[in-house]
């Protein structure tokens, strides 16, 4: 892979891991929410990103990236995304 | 003041003769005769019941309206203010009376934690949403003090007008599908005049299929002991306070924590109404757990019976007569030291040991997981994951086995499955047996057999099995039966040999034989080609070629080159396809595609019948050998479909297939690394895998709220993710090890 690739792939990671992060904020919130109207639905999605987030880390971990390259450093999702 | 005007022309007030007893202010419980610990974390309650009561030798027919509201806050205590009201006749005339105000309190005082409880959500099932209630013992008090003043100034429930004081202790368990709750109490005269006691249970049943609907048997007595003031008694009559009871058996619909539809019937004793029938249905909750669904009207009623069906309900019904799923004692599950326990804790054996994770017990390389409740027949011979309900006999049966018991031994129960191209196939995926063919509705795979006929030689006959279907084998792979414990066998190994396995050799001559009938000479050698190209010693690089020598010779039987083009793309794009699901198959099958492959090319390379598998595969016309004579134009064709096959992109595509096969990209990432560089590789991922099995072994330990997470969010983290997860990172860790061991 090029040089170029690379700096867009990194690139595509960071804005990629922001975006799921917002989205996993989002579906906490839900969670959270009074007015969600299928609790069951919105805790699957919640659990789905908690699944995600906490691949994507691992992975990172297991290729040796910092998390912090990534953006997925902020995040805990055993603490942040499981209630 | 409605009921005031509804009331005019109503003979004066008195007390209603066979009265019924007044069912809890709490709508969340489900029980004329018995209260509950039901309480909702923040909601509020409006609702009216009605209990109609047929005519008696002391009155005609009436009805009592009991009506009020309640809240509930934090799941431990609920409050309520309530009233009824009763009209009736006798005769000609009509009379109504009102009853007290009627304050009530429910506390729950066990469990003492957490302080807040907050119900589970409503679990949803095959036919909507329903109350899932809690398993554990709860105790609490409740508290009614039915106070006379203006114009509620009504007889109290022993029908003695005074103020008076109920205190009861409540105390519920679920049990399986059932849920036991009961209730011993106090009713007591606010100015200690008189006293007596109570006792009341109620056992309910949340019916299997249909969980929302529960069916409950219910008993209340009273009046004994009983304490009254000799200066009262005076005033009463001989016996004011006689002993009464009643018995009562209804039905509610639960699809949340309150009741949306009930039906009861109660049979009273000793002065109480012989027979009350009392319909709940009217109530309008606000809160959040009733969002979007505040009001229970008949017409939501009428929907929900609708989803139900008449249809359903006598199903469930059908199934209690028959062999039903409570028939089956749940709960048995592998404790901490691999003791299997029984829901009453007694133990029914031992599995294996526990595995270095602390999730799992194993025994022959067989895990089971600690904690998972499983099924298990009358006998304990089985213990299963499953019970499934034959449609046609409605009859119950255990799948899904995991454990069974030979003597006072439980053994793993090795599973294979039918897939729908009618193999079976281990749990390591392998590879056992072809069984048939699919029957044309696609449901079953039909296979010929042999039986004996006594002295009249042997008879043909097909037998079939289900798609989908979960068997069992033994770890050597010996047979294959419908049973656990090795029982109704239906296929062994054929010419003496000991195993269903095949070897990859053998895997690869079966998919060469696939490829090209009969021609299975040269397999031996493939398959040790093929082993090369599996264990990575050689790569597609040969294979490759051979698609472009293929499709080379192919373009000498094809008139029209743009054709040709499109076919060699055609063929490399299924080569490209095969070889990406190929790479996700086991290694077993990886022989057997890879030689089928091979046979596949080996067919279209034979130019001679180009026109049957080449034909056949692509639709393309193919001339006839005698067109083949021009050189010229073979020569130019030959050429023409080489550019092509090399001009499309087929090098650079097979070498994108690497990021796209499972840890193709780990493997390149390291492939060049140092060897302190791939240890450390193998530290991390082993770190990794420590924690996730220490993740499983104590999960409080690492999520800090996880006794109150939803327990599908602690199952699915428990036997799903975590085991995921070791599972992929054991895999990765194998990689780099095997990374270190490569030759220079």
């Amino acid at each position: 892979m090029s040089s170029e690739s690379s700096d867009q792939a990194l690139l595509y990671l960071q804005d990629l891991a922001f975006l799921i992060k917002a989205r996993a904020t989002e579906a906490k919130q839900d969670r959270e929410s009074r007015s969600c109207k299928d609790l069951a639905y919105a805790l699957g999605r919640l659990m789905a990103f908690h699944e995600v987030i906490s691949l994507m880390q691992q992975q990172a971990t297991a290729f040796g990236l910092p998390l912090t390259t990534l953006g997925l450093a902020d995040i805990d999702p055993d603490r942040d995304l499981l209630r | 003041m409605l009921f005031g005007l509804a009331t005019q022309g109503f003979a004066e007030t008195k007390p209603l003769p066979h009265p019924s007893l007044i069912p809890s202010a709490n709508p969340l419980c489900d029980s004329t005769l018995v209260p509950c610990l039901d309480i909702d974390d923040l909601a509020a309650h409006a609702y009216a019941h009605f209990l109609v009561l047929p005519s008696t030798d002391l009155r005609g027919s009436g009805v009592t309206i009991p009506y009020g509201v309640s809240m509930g806050l934090f799941g431990r205590l609920a409050a309520g203010i309530s009233s009824h009201t009763s009209v009736w006749s006798i005769g000609e005339e009509r009379s109504y009376s009102q009853g007290p105000v009627r304050f009530s309190a429910t506390l729950l005082l066990y469990p003492f934690f957490p302080l807040r409880v907050r119900p589970d959500i409503p679990a949803t099932g095959e036919y909507g949403s329903y109350y899932v209630p809690p398993r554990g013992l709860r105790v609490g008090l409740t508290y009614d003090h039915e106070w006379r003043v203006g114009p509620f100034d009504g007889v109290n429930t022993l029908g003695i007008a005074t103020d008076l004081g109920t205190v009861r202790l409540v105390g519920t368990k679920a049990i399986g599908p059932f849920e036991l709750t009961a209730s011993v109490g106090a009713l007591v005269d606010t100015r200690k005049q008189y006293a007596t006691g109570e006792i009341a249970a109620q056992l309910g049943l949340y019916l299997p299929g249909v969980p929302a609907l529960k069916l409950s048997i219910d008993a209340v007595a009273r009046g004994v002991p009983a304490a009254v003031q000799q200066d009262f008694l005076l005033g009463l009559g001989d016996n004011p306070i006689r002993p009464q009871g009643a018995l009562g058996l209804g039905v509610s619909y639960r699809p949340n924590a309150r009741v949306d539809f009930g039906v009861s019937v109660t049979k009273g004793f000793g002065g109480l109404a012989p027979v009350t029938v009392i319909v709940r249905f009217l109530l309008v909750s606000f809160g959040k757990s009733y969002d979007g669904q505040a009001m229970t009207s008949l017409t939501q009623l009428g929907t929900d019976a609708a989803v139900l069906g008449v249809q359903r309900v006598k199903e469930a019904v059908e199934n209690l007569l028959h062999e039903a799923a409570s028939d089956f004692p749940i709960d048995p599950k592998l404790d901490d030291q691999c003791y299997i326990r029984d829901d009453d804790g007694s133990i029914m054996g031992k599995f294996g040991t526990r595995t270095a994770g602390g999730g799992f017990c194993e025994q022959d390389g067989q895990r089971v997981p600690i904690g998972q409740m499983l099924y298990r027949d009358r006998n304990s011979d089985r213990l299963c994951r499953e019970i499934t309900e034959n449609p046609t006999t409605k009859l119950h049966k255990l799948r899904d086995c995991v454990l069974w018991r030979k003597g006072n031994d439980w053994l793993p129960a090795y599973q294979t499955r039918l897939n729908n191209r009618c193999e079976l196939r281990d749990e390591n995926g392998e590879f056992l047996g072809k069984l048939g063919e699919r029957s044309n509705d696609g449901t079953q795979c039909r296979y010929p057999v042999s039986r004996n006929n006594g002295g009249y030689g042997t008879q043909k006959d097909v037998q079939e099995q289900p798609v989908g279907g979960i068997f069992y084998t033994d770890k050597d792979r010996s047979t294959i039966c419908e049973n656990p414990n090795l029982t109704r066998c239906f296929l062994k190994p054929a010419g003496g040999r000991s195993s269903l396995k095949l070897t990859n050799i053998e895997h690869g001559a079966v998919g060469f034989g696939t490829g090209i009938d009969e021609k299975a000479e040269g397999a031996t050698q493939l398959g040790q080609n093929l082993k090369k190209l599996v264990t990575g010693r050689v790569h597609f690089g040969p294979l490759k070629e051979q698609l472009v020598e293929d499709v080379t010779e192919a373009a000498q039987t094809i008139r029209d080159p743009d054709k040709l083009l499109e076919i060699g793309k055609r063929k490399f794009n299924n080569l490209r396809q095969g070889i990406t699901n190929w790479n996700n198959k086991p290694t077993g099958d990886k022989f057997q595609d890879a030689g089928a492959f091979a046979g596949t090319v080996a067919i279209d390379a034979a130019i001679g019948a180009a026109t049957g598998a080449l034909g056949r595969t692509s639709g393309e016309l193919a001339e006839g050998a005698e067109k083949l004579g021009k050189a010229g134009k073979r020569g130019k064709q030959v050429e023409e479909v080489t550019q092509a096959v090399h001009t499309a992109e087929h090098a650079e595509n097979i070498h994108r297939l690497g990021p796209s096969t499972k840890h193709a990209g780990f493997r390149k990432n390291y492939a060049d690394r140092s060897a302190s560089e791939i240890r450390r590789g193998i530290t991390s991922l082993e770190a990794q895998i420590a924690e996730h099995e220490a993740k499983i072994a104590n999960p409080g330990k690492f999520i800090p709220n996880w006794s109150s997470l939803d327990p599908r969010q602690q199952q699915a983290l428990l036997e799903k993710k975590w085991p995921a997860d070791i599972a992929r990172q054991k895999e990765q860790r194998d990689i780099l090890k095997g990374l270190l061991g490569r030759e220079p």
